[in-house]
């Protein structure tokens, strides 16, 4: 059966008529060519397809995609804002949590989701509540590494803010600019 | 590392990461021509059989469906095979099926649910065949299930080491390798009339030295299952057919240059019709080395005349992507009483499954894990790679030299006990060193064996007391040395770098980046030469059209055969850029340097122009574009084949594991309470990239020892073939962060691209072994079929305690 629906991604707007088996995955990667969302179990079990709905992280392969309709449906290329990217992507970078990457818009969007109900976790909490989120690449290691870099940069973004009412990330320590990135390798212990 | 570099070792950031964090990165299953539909592949559901016929009428009449192939649509021949050219590309009427989900038929549909349909349409009619699961009962001369009938007229090409060995008693053998060694006698095989009489008279010696020896222990059977690679991409292959008869591939390969002239000869292309592209891998693992998928979906697009995607399913991977192969050794040592050894005899079982496929290469380079080590004064080894009727089999990262370093290390453990010599110490009686025979009569240089093994132990604090016991859990420590085998001299490799007009520097490579950090390190290579920010590279690797040469990305040869192309790409270019500055600076070349895109007179650092100087508007220049070009051949590694005496190792890469565990001795779970990884793998390049290898490489070991196993039932059929059934390693498997240390240790290999060997594989090696050590120090458990699943644990310290009650 063919349904029109409404998907909210990233921000805007995209009406779609689909065969309401379609899952949010095919529909964002084969529909609407957010193909940054990524394929490999097809059925829940791995996490590479995790997406963020209402702030939420969701496996998008066992998530219907006219079901997804009404809601806030963020994918790894609605992350960053206006060029700068958010501070999970930076410390992905900067902490080499990155190898082949397949696993890396799941893990990134889950780690996201992760900080935004949890500011604070420990690293018992975090392997808990990413084990769905299978790599095969780093062991973790550095994925830890990362996360932990980025939430002490989010603490300290968000208690900014604070005080000087919500001023956007960018120019700050934490926020910058893509184009730079390749001058920013950390420096070796 | 020292000061003296300029890239190397200083924590550069890697090249892909930032398309890799914002979803930009392109995966074969990303790429999506106009047009596209989706192909599904139809596999046999018989592990042995005769296809009687094929009826494709009412999948055709599907709506959706724009076409179906079978066999018929495909070459006639087997072009499949790499050394041996065992398999078509589909199986055809008439012939055989030889394992479940061999294909039979394919499908091109609108949409992957319509394509899936319709292969339940086709009616193929099989006449079931005996089939042999278990490669020991396919070496039997009574095996009633012949694999492959015709296997000695199959062409194939000679690897160095491996011989074909056809032999009408063991219709199914279809490879050998042999290793014989001895500082104690000499024997040489020219003396004898038939290579059989030399084996006999050789196994004679070796008894007898085994006969003599102070300790004797008993021939120990390893048992290791079949296990998937896990990469997170599973294979993909997009193919798109062009108005000029030629056709375009994206697809998720490591040998991207093989698979193109394999496709143009399996076609009857011309090899310059076959566009192949290599997009980002998602991990390899060696598992894309001859991605199944790309045969089958030339086939669709050339008849639908579409273009045509391919991406197998997570079951599909487990059951037809090319696998680590099953395989059974049996190793009897014999040691003396200082703990030296004495003799050692091996005879491994390679199950390559119904094609070798690759399994001659892991045939060849697997057996080093039994001489790269420790010294073999008497050594006698048999692998056999046999034909069964089960999934075809692949490389694995390490090449099976994880399964004889295994077997290996747990003897030692074994005969250290019963020795009473302390497991380091029996261990560093035997290691290799400097100006050492190896066990194929090759000098041993740059192996730091020694090295690695002492730092884990020390690390691992051995010979103090593990934790002790705590409730239901008992902790043990566990050592472990490995070693892999690395490149080889039969295949070159090129690189261009082009100095660009706007002061960047291009490398091209054929080198696959499969998250491993080849296009780091190869640019790394390039900034150090050209003293040049990271910034400035930008480094292509996808285009077979354009590409240099290289065979492929596998063997953990990355580093080292690309690196030196790079560098010696460089030096062209530097040469040519000196020429051409000093003909417009007029400062005479001997006298110019380079850093930061420019070129300037030593004496006189104004005098100096940048690479963009070289250029007019546009990127004209007269000269033409300044290409350096460099080809890199490593020296030929030479062995006999009927001894595996030469030289046949480059170089070894080197790792030690010192880990401690604990074990439930109630429930069987193992937890990892310490463990530190010590690595030569020549110069690191980029450290963070390394550890990375080496951490992932930590958590493949320990679902390789504890958890991971590709199950097959009676009839041949793979039942757990999903992420819930088949478990691989997650975040609450691996180490906590301060419970995992990575260190490196050894010296610069001279002839590595400044200093470096490869790591990929060596990674993966000593870790199996370390956590099997450990195992059995914390429980006395000796578990011989791996992997350590915690029903086996429970059931080997529940037959030790019955065998106790009755002593």
């Amino acid at each position: 059966m063919i349904q029109l629906v409404t998907l909210h991604v990233n921000g805007d707007d995209y009406p779609l008529a689909l065969d309401t088996r379609t899952t949010l995955v095919d529909a964002l990667r084969d529909h609407l060519g957010f193909r940054g969302v990524k394929k490999s179990c097809d059925e829940g079990e791995c996490g590479a397809c995790t997406v963020l709905l209402d702030g939420n992280a969701v496996a998008s392969c066992t998530y219907l995609a006219v079901e997804a309709e009404g809601h806030d449906i963020v994918t790894i290329e609605g992350l960053a804002k206006d060029g700068v990217l958010h501070p999970v992507q930076r410390a992905f970078i900067d902490c080499f949590a990155v190898q082949c990457g397949f696993c890396t818009p799941g893990m990134i969007m889950a780690t996201v989701a992760l900080l935004h109900h949890n500011p604070d976790p420990t690293e018992e909490e975090i392997r808990d509540v990413l084990r769905g989120n299978i790599c095969r690449c780093t062991g973790y290691t550095k994925i830890i590494d990362a996360i932990m870099q980025a939430k002490e940069v989010m603490k300290k973004q968000s208690a900014g803010e604070g005080a000087e009412a919500s001023a956007p990330a960018a120019g700050n320590d934490t926020g910058y600019k893509a184009q730079n990135i390749a001058q920013c390798g950390s420096s070796e212990s | 590392m020292a000061d003296e570099f300029y890239s190397i070792g200083k924590g550069e950031i890697r090249q892909d990461v930032l398309q890799k964090v914002t979803g930009e990165a392109l995966y074969s299953t990303d790429i999506h021509p106009k047009g596209m539909v989706y192909g599904k592949i139809l596999g046999s559901p018989i592990p042995h059989g005769i296809i009687k016929s094929i009826d494709t009428t009412e999948a055709e009449k599907l709506p959706g469906v724009v076409g179906v192939v079978t066999g018929a649509d495909g070459p006639d021949h087997p072009t499949l095979g790499g050394y041996l050219t065992d398999r078509y590309i589909m199986c055809r009427v008439g012939d055989k099926v030889r394992c479940i989900g061999d294909p039979v038929a394919a499908v091109a549909a609108t949409s992957e649910q319509i394509a899936e349909a319709a292969c339940k349409l086709i009616k193929v009619e099989y006449e079931p065949l005996p089939f042999v699961l278990d490669p020991e009962e396919a070496y039997k001369e009574d095996c009633p299930a012949i694999v492959h009938e015709d296997v000695q007229s199959y062409p194939r090409i000679s690897l160095h080491g491996v011989a074909h060995c056809f032999d009408k008693k063991h219709p199914n053998q279809a490879i050998k390798r042999k290793i014989r060694h001895s500082d104690k006698f000499q024997l040489d095989p020219d003396s004898f009339e038939t290579t059989d009489e030399y084996d006999a008279a050789f196994e004679k010696k070796i008894d007898e030295e085994y006969d003599k020896a102070f300790l004797k222990l008993p021939t120990q059977r390893y048992e290791f299952p079949r296990v998937s690679h896990c990469f997170m991409e599973p294979h993909a292959c997009v193919v798109a057919p062009l108005p000029d008869g030629g056709i375009e591939i994206w697809a998720s390969e490591q040998g991207g240059r093989l698979a193109k002239y394999n496709m143009a000869a399996s076609f009857g292309l011309k090899p310059s019709d076959v566009h192949f592209h290599v997009p980002f891998l998602g991990g390899g693992f060696g598992g894309k080395t001859g991605c199944p998928c790309t045969g089958p979906t030339v086939m669709l697009a050339l008849k639908c005349r579409r273009p045509v995607k391919v991406v197998q399913t997570r079951d599909e991977v487990f059951s037809i992507g090319n696998p680590r192969p099953p395989a059974v050794i049996y190793l009897t040592d014999a040691f003396n009483e200082d703990g030296t050894l004495a003799a050692r005899k091996v005879k491994c079982f390679i199950n390559s499954g119904a094609y070798t496929t690759f399994s001659l290469v892991m045939i060849d380079h697997s057996v080093y894990g039994v001489s790269g080590n420790y010294r073999n004064p008497c050594l006698m080894l048999d692998c056999y790679g046999v034909y069964t009727n089960t999934e075809a089999n692949g490389p694995y990262r390490a090449l099976g030299c994880e399964l004889f370093v295994y077997a290996v290390e747990r003897n030692m453990d074994m005969a250290a006990d019963l020795l009473g010599i302390d497991k380091y110490e029996l261990r560093r009686r035997n290691v290799l060193r400097k100006g050492d025979i190896d066990g194929h009569g090759q000098l041993v240089y740059n192996n730091g064996s020694a090295e690695a093994i002492e730092a884990a132990a020390k690390y691992i604090k051995w010979g103090q007391p593990a934790h002790p016991a705590e409730g239901p859990w008992r902790y043990g420590k566990g050592l472990s040395l490995g070693n892999k085998f690395t490149a080889y001299g039969l295949t070159g490799t090129e690189a261009n770098v082009t100095l660009m007009d706007d002061d960047t520097l291009e490398i091209a490579v054929s080198h696959v980046e499969m998250g491993q950090g080849a296009l780091t390190v190869d640019s790394q290579q390039a900034a150090e030469f050209f003293k040049i920010p990271m910034s400035r590279i930008r480094i292509r690797n996808e285009d077979s059209d354009f590409m240099p040469y290289d065979e492929g990305t596998y063997c953990s040869r990355g580093t080292y055969i690309n690196g030196n192309a790079v560098l010696l790409a460089c030096e062209d270019a530097k040469r040519q850029l000196f020429q051409r500055a000093a003909k417009r600076l007029k400062v005479p070349e001997e006298r110019l340097v380079t850093e930061n895109a420019r070129v300037y007179d030593r004496d006189d650092p104004e005098t100096g122009l940048y690479f963009h100087d070289l250029y007019a508007h546009g990127g004209w220049a007269e000269e033409s574009k300044l290409v350096g070009r460099g080809t890199f051949m490593p020296e030929q590694a030479l062995n006999d084949p009927r001894n595996a005496q030469g030289n046949p190792v480059l170089f070894y890469s080197i790792g030690s594991w010192g880990v401690e565990v604990g074990v439930n001795i109630e429930t069987g779970e193992v937890r990892i309470v310490d463990c530190g990884g010590f690595y030569d793998a020549g110069r690191i390049i980029n450290r963070k990239t390394c550890e990375g290898q080496i951490e992932g490489a930590l958590s493949m070991g320990l679902g390789q020892a504890i958890f991971e196993e590709i199950m097959i039932n009676d009839k041949g059929k793979i039942i757990n073939g999903n992420y819930r059934d088949y478990k691989i390693p997650t975040f609450m498997d691996s180490p906590m962060n301060s419970r995992i240390h990575v260190d490196f240790v050894g010296e610069p290999f001279p002839s590595g691209p400044n200093g470096a060997k490869g790591v990929g594989e060596v990674a993966l090696i000593p870790v199996m072994a370390a956590f099997a050590n450990a195992i059995y120090d914390a429980t006395g458990a000796e578990i011989h079929d791996i992997p350590m699943t915690r029903e086996r644990i429970l059931q080997s310290l529940r037959d030790k305690e019955a065998a106790g009650e009755k002593e």
